[in-house]
């Protein structure tokens, strides 16, 4: 199977029922996304297949067979993204093993939604646990990232 | 200030503080980073002693081979223990390394001035931290330190956590994601209930399978190591098809439901002296019984562990004590613990004992079956969920009488539950689950109740209140449905819960404001202070009066409590709010913080902030079910979270206390949030809860 991974090309001989986040993690070395339940529930795993946030964890290789995916890895070359700089300025992560899901997430959120309302910010952040308690701060990210568009969306509802 | 325990068996500066890099402060600790921000903290008090910027400052965790050892990274004690001792180190390097500056540059101390590890005369010339390195790395650490409260030490922010910059930039830093040469993938294969034996296994059906290396069988224990990861995952599955285990057979009368705990076959114990006689049933007036479920640590990332076997045994794992877990992997299989070394890397906050030893056994057995290769072991959501140690279950009694004058005057407190704490390394039997599994089968440990003044069962059982006649009882229960050990704050988290419950329903018979009614009871100054600032910052006065905000179906309400952790460690006052109606949502949170000297404001806040969530999410949300037959969850479908939808507004303010000492702020405010929730659903509704969870079906339940 080819497809393009943070803009290069890849070929993989995994098999076709090999769940993508194996073929990232092991096979590309790409390891910031994380393995945390392996049934959808838990957003650890989160990566962008052509723009799209999907569960690596179970998302068939087979999937995205000339597809565009994009890691945490794929984010920035010299200079952060913006949704990673806002992480580190709101210091919004504890353990951080929820982390890099939750960027991943936003990152799209922002691409396609960039005024979301706030139930639309709620029904994507649900997607993703974390246990630690770092909620409060991704919401502060939140803020950060959406007011600068939009002079103000509130989280705190 | 006394010098920590710690440096007596590591008397050395380079025991400590390593300057042999030119530029670099390598600090080594014995206290592990699991997410509270620990390394910060140190980092900081030893970057602000020594007056060197903090990209400057390297910290090397836990390590049986290197560095101290400070025991268990537990007990929000890590601040209190690994900081001390760092900061006493520091103190005592810096004035050596003054005194080395003085000789090398002849001019008296006095005269010397120090900045980003250069040290200078007045005329220019000048020596660094490291230039001196060698004339100091071997000196013992001296014997003076000023206290906390006159200790120097510079600003070092911005706060940034070094963890954070790394995992935003997907940098290496989780165990889960090392990678060494020819490392080969394991999963082991349990019964979902431990105790069950393995009738067969059919060993060469798997053997076939794709990449299968070995399957090691050892008595109840199934391993199976692959060359790649979805091999591991795929083999696994097929024994779990093919393994055929005995049914699990209840042995004995094991009460599985906390409710039912009073009168269950328990080890009862006085906590306070015992009295003389007990006082007779009816000179109480008010009595209440309140219970908490057991309840997972539920880590996101599942525990994973890597072990290689050469001339020694080598474990990497995000165990919160690598000494106690070399010395029950040395003892398992046989070793000297020489011949054991253990390494601590982060893993995913673990919030106390969660699988992270037993998984790190595994990967230990797994080596010795198959030496040379660097083995890791990843251990799977269901793994997780259905064999980690849970918090125990909880119930207490509560008993009281208030006299006329609105006083409590005799207080008893009977607190039932199991052990809350089964850490490894015990000597009365092993504690891991492979240890258990393979032959021959070692006797579980029975490790004894932590004792006070920190305690296990009864952690914060003694209520902070002044009350003239105190009686404290615990009775650690005879058998326990499933394995448990520690889970933040231990016992403080039923205890608080139900003394703060407590509290509320006696200040409402006393026809009393709950604050009022506290403050009447409360001599320690720093307590009264942290309920006076929080009744501040909420407008407690504001809130409780205007009960006019009625919306529909769904009402308001608004409670307060305040806990001391461990009676020794932070003060919390919790106010929250909350709307019940058909669902219950906690909206705002507020809580004033005493942690004694601030080390880091931001990791303060973060810690607070974590465990407000945590509790609610503990006290609204999470029950692990137990039937008779173990647990029964088996993933995040059946073990309902808080999302991040129904977060609260959290306001946070700290009380600087900087001429005190520091203590942590990781476990303070589990306890006070819980009880701060029902109270508040008691003022909205009505109704007062006393089993947690808080959920609907609770709180219909308490109003039948
Ligand atoms: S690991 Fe994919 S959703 Fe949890
Ligand atoms: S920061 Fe630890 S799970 Fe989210």
């Amino acid at each position: 199977m080819q497809f393009v991974v943070n803009n290069e090309e890849v070929t993989t001989n995994a098999a076709e029922s090999t769940p993508l986040l194996y073929v990232l993690r092991n096979e590309l070395g790409l390891r910031a996304v994380k393995y945390g339940c392996g049934t959808g529930h838990c957003g650890a795993c989160t990566v962008l297949v052509d723009g799209r946030p999907e569960n690596s964890c179970e998302f068939l290789v087979s999937l995205v067979e000339g597809c565009r995916v994009t890691t945490l890895e794929g984010l920035s070359n010299v200079e952060l993204h913006p949704v990673q700089q806002a992480f580190i300025e709101e210091q919004a992560a504890q353990c951080g093993y929820c982390t890099t899901g939750l960027i991943m997430r936003l990152v799209s959120l922002l691409d396609t939604t960039p005024r979301p309302l706030i139930a639309e910010v709620h029904s994507a952040l649900d997607r993703h646990l974390c246990r630690c308690g770092s909620h409060s701060r991704v919401l502060k990210v939140v803020d950060r990232l959406f007011s600068a568009e939009l002079g103000g969306v509130t989280t705190s509802s | 200030m006394k010098a920590p325990d710690s440096l007596k068996a590591h008397p050395l500066f380079r025991d400590w503080i390593d300057l042999s890099q030119q530029g670099l402060v390598v600090i080594h600790s014995g206290k592990a980073e699991i997410g509270q921000g620990i390394h910060f903290a140190l980092s900081s008090i030893v970057g602000g002693i020594l007056e060197v910027p903090l990209d400057w400052i390297n910290v090397r965790g836990p390590d049986t081979d290197e560095g101290p050892n400070e025991g268990l990274t537990a007990g929000s004690l890590s601040v209190q223990q690994g900081g001390t001792a760092l900061a006493y180190v520091a103190d005592n390097l810096k004035t050596c390394l003054l005194e080395a500056a003085s000789q090398h540059l002849a001019v008296p101390v006095s005269e010397l001035s120090c900045r980003d590890g250069v040290i200078k005369t007045s005329d220019g010339r000048k020596i660094s931290y490291w230039e001196l390195s060698d004339e100091v790395s071997d000196v013992k650490v001296g014997e003076c330190l000023q206290s906390w409260a006159d200790l120097e030490t510079h600003d070092n922010r911005p706060e940034r956590r070094a963890e954070i910059d790394a995992i935003v930039r997907g940098n290496t830093h989780f165990l889960h994601d090392l990678v060494w040469p020819d490392m080969l993938h394991a999963r082991v294969v349990r019964p979902r209930n431990i105790l069950s034996h393995l009738v067969t296994l059919d060993v060469d059906a798997i053997t076939v399978l794709p990449g299968v290396i070995h399957v090691e069988v050892d008595g109840d224990f199934i391993g199976v190591i692959t060359e790649q990861e979805d091999q591991a995952i795929n083999a696994a599955l097929a024994i779990q098809k093919e393994a055929i285990w005995e049914s699990f057979r209840k042995t004995g009368d094991v009460t599985v439901h906390p409710q039912d705990y009073i009168g269950a076959p328990a080890e009862s114990e006085w906590v306070t002296a015992q009295p003389e006689a007990e006082p007779l049933e009816q000179s109480w007036t008010q009595s209440a019984t309140y219970s908490r479920p057991f309840i997972a640590h539920a880590s996101i990332g599942p525990s994973c562990a890597v072990a290689v076997q050469g001339e020694r045994l080598t474990v990497w794992s995000h165990s919160q004590g690598v000494y106690l877990l070399r010395k029950e992997i040395a003892r398992v299989l046989n070793m000297s613990e020489s011949d054991v070394r253990v390494i601590h890397s982060p893993g995913a906050g673990a919030y106390g004992h969660n699988g992270a030893d037993d998984c790190a056994m595994d990967a230990a057995v797994l080596a010795r079956a198959c030496p040379g290769k660097p083995i890791r072991v990843q251990w799977t959501r269901e793994d997780e969920f259905l064999h980690e140690p849970y918090g125990s279950a909880m119930q207490v009694r509560l008993k009281a009488s208030l006299g006329g004058d609105g006083r409590i005057t005799h207080w008893l407190h009977d607190v039932w539950s199991h052990r809350h704490s089964r850490r490894p390394g015990h000597d009365s039997g092993v504690g891991l689950l492979a240890a258990r599994q393979i032959d021959p089968g070692l006797p579980a440990a029975e490790p004894p109740d932590v004792p006070m003044p920190n305690g296990g069962i009864a952690r914060n059982a003694i209520p902070i209140y002044g009350i003239d006649d105190v009686m404290v009882r615990k009775h650690l229960l005879a058998t326990a449905p499933v394995r448990t050990s520690s889970l933040r704050s231990l016992g403080a988290y039923g205890n608080i819960f139900a003394i703060e419950s407590f509290m509320d329903e006696l200040a409402e018979d006393a026809g009393t404001d709950p604050i009022e009614f506290r403050l009447r009871h409360l001599g320690d100054a720093r307590a009264r202070m942290a309920l006076e600032d929080v009744m501040e910052i909420s407008g407690w006065e504001s809130r409780r009066s205007d009960r006019s905000d009625f919306k529909g179906d769904i009402a308001r309400g608004t409670g307060v409590a305040l806990a001391r952790y461990k009676g020794s460690g932070c003060y919390v006052a919790v106010v929250c709010e909350v709307e019940a109606g058909q669902t219950i949502k906690l909206c705002h949170v507020w809580a004033s913080v005493d942690v004694g000297r601030v080390i880091s404001p931001d990791g303060v806040r973060a810690q607070i902030e974590g465990g407000i969530i945590q509790s609610a999410s503990w006290t609204l949300k999470e029950r692990v079910l137990v039937e008779d037959d173990g647990s029964q969850v088996f993933g995040w479908e059946d073990y309902p979270t808080l999302p991040f939808s129904e977060i609260p507004q959290i306001d946070i303010s700290i009380l600087e206390r900087n001429d005190l000492p520091p203590v942590g702020a990781g476990e303070g405010a589990q306890g006070p949030t819980s009880a701060a929730i029902a109270n508040a659903l008691y003022s909205a509704l009505g109704v007062r809860v006393r089993h947690l969870p808080l959920t609907p079906d609770e709180v219909t339940r308490a109003m039948q």
